[in-house]
């Protein structure tokens, strides 16, 4: 992983850890399932995803919205470099 | 690997059906409602949708519109409500769940419903809905009458609850005795355990508000709900007068709790507080609390504060979907009001 990648989980997971009390109880690592753990349901992939938006200026549209993209730190990091092309 | 819709072909499919339901809303027995729900509803057959990833085996969730008779401003609709929604834990990515919710609108888009409706209980259930830009039309709240605090002081103070008890229930009388008013003139309560017969079906036709949305409550829509109902059993209580039906209430009972289902007819201002006062007789021995869940608007909501009802706390949200640019979107979007309780938004 790169410096950005670096950067980009440790936005999301500082994000998270913020916002869900549960991935602060589960000591989440950036490999960890955040679906299936119930660290996220759908209202916070909501607020997830406006984060993403706001925070990193990428556009999310509703078929992005899979587990591949959102299962875990990792894979929303880097579904946002692939959408910001850095 | 991308993820779709599908219809359900029930007859065909019931057993992947039945196993993804059951995994993900495990609560609910949903083996013994299938056909009941699914198949015998009066109002029609349920519409389903599989969300899949891959192939069209791999099911991922689920969800389903039941439909629903409603009176819309003075006419009778055919509407719909969204019911039995599912996702895979693994899947609750928000996009199937997109996905199914923008399927449940088909029927609508398509012309076979006027509207369809969900009333997600908890704030999760409304993320589609916000993805989509869809505001909720209204809320729907519980509202509690104490009966008895025997339970919650024993629970609290073991042996030593029994004076303590006494008192709360002599004060928690006093306090519904300072509501209460004469029975409605000559109204006569009684118990209704006979099927609903066509009397009930005319009673529901002659009650008609123009700027109101509200379930039809025919007799085959009665029976099916609460005397056919497998899972459930229900008391009906009515207020006739000279023989003539003027309104009734379904309660639905627990160990603890008489649940008002539904509260429904004319001359509310006697019948209202008759039935109420009738229920409040009738278990204030048995049970600790009467609950009843109204929609903001709802006209019963005034004579259930009077009752000494409070308000506990929001149980639901209630948004429709109807063709865009519509003559029904154009009344949803004229706020009307939603004379909703237990009977439009539980199944």
């Amino acid at each position: 992983m790169n410096m950005a990648g670096n950067h980009l989980n440790a936005q999301i997971r500082k994000f998270i850890l913020d916002k869900f009390p549960l991935a602060r109880k589960q000591q989440i690592k950036d490999s960890d399932p955040l679906l299936e753990s119930g660290v996220l349901d759908s209202l916070g992939v909501l607020d997830l995803v406006s984060f993403v938006e706001q925070e990193f200026s990428v556009h999310v549209a509703d078929d992005e919205l899979t587990p591949e993209n959102f299962q875990t730190i990792d894979r929303i990091a880097a579904f946002i470099e692939s959408k910001s092309g850095t | 690997m991308s993820i779709s819709v599908r219809p359900v072909h029930h007859e065909s499919e019931n057993q992947e059906f039945l196993t993804i339901l059951q995994t993900n809303l495990p609560s609910l027995p949903h083996e013994r409602r299938f056909k009941w729900l699914y198949r015998d509803n009066p109002d029609g057959p349920a519409w389903s949708w599989f969300a899949f990833q891959g192939t069209p085996s791999q099911v991922i969730g689920v969800t389903s519109v039941f439909p629903r008779s409603m009176w819309v401003g003075g006419a009778l609709q055919l509407c719909g409500q969204v019911g039995d929604f599912a996702v895979s834990a693994s899947h609750r990515s928000l996009g199937p769940a997109l996905l199914l919710q923008r399927a449940t609108f088909d029927p609508v888009d398509h012309g076979e419903l006027a509207f369809c409706y969900d009333c997600p209980p908890h704030p999760a259930g409304m993320s589609t809905f916000r993805r989509l830009g869809i505001r909720p039309n209204c809320k729907v709240h519980r509202y509690a009458l104490p009966l008895r605090v025997d339970n919650q002081l024993r629970k609290r103070l073991g042996a030593a609850a029994v004076v303590p008890a006494a008192a709360g229930n002599l004060l928690l009388r006093l306090h519904r005795l300072s509501a209460r008013k004469p029975r409605g003139r000559n109204l006569e309560i009684s118990v209704h355990q006979a099927a609903f017969g066509e009397e009930f079906s005319k009673l529901d036709a002659a009650e008609q508000r123009p700027n109101a949305i509200r379930g039809r409550r025919s007799a085959a829509h009665l029976n099916w709900r609460y005397k056919q109902d497998p899972l459930q059993q229900y008391e009906v209580l009515t207020a006739r007068r000279k023989g003539e039906l003027i309104a009734f209430a379904v309660l639905r009972l627990t160990a603890e709790v008489v649940t008002i289902v539904d509260l429904f007819g004319a001359e509310l201002d006697d019948t209202a507080f008759s039935l109420l006062t009738a229920i409040v007789d009738r278990f204030e021995r048995s049970h600790q609390t009467v609950e009843a869940f109204l929609s903001e608007g709802s006209e019963l909501v005034a004579y259930f504060l009077k009752m000494r009802f409070q308000l506990r706390s929001e149980a639901a949200q209630v948004v429709a979907y109807a063709r865009p640019q519509s003559e029904m979107s154009g009344f949803l979007e004229k706020n009307p009001i939603w004379s909703f309780s237990q009977a439009e938004i539980g199944a």
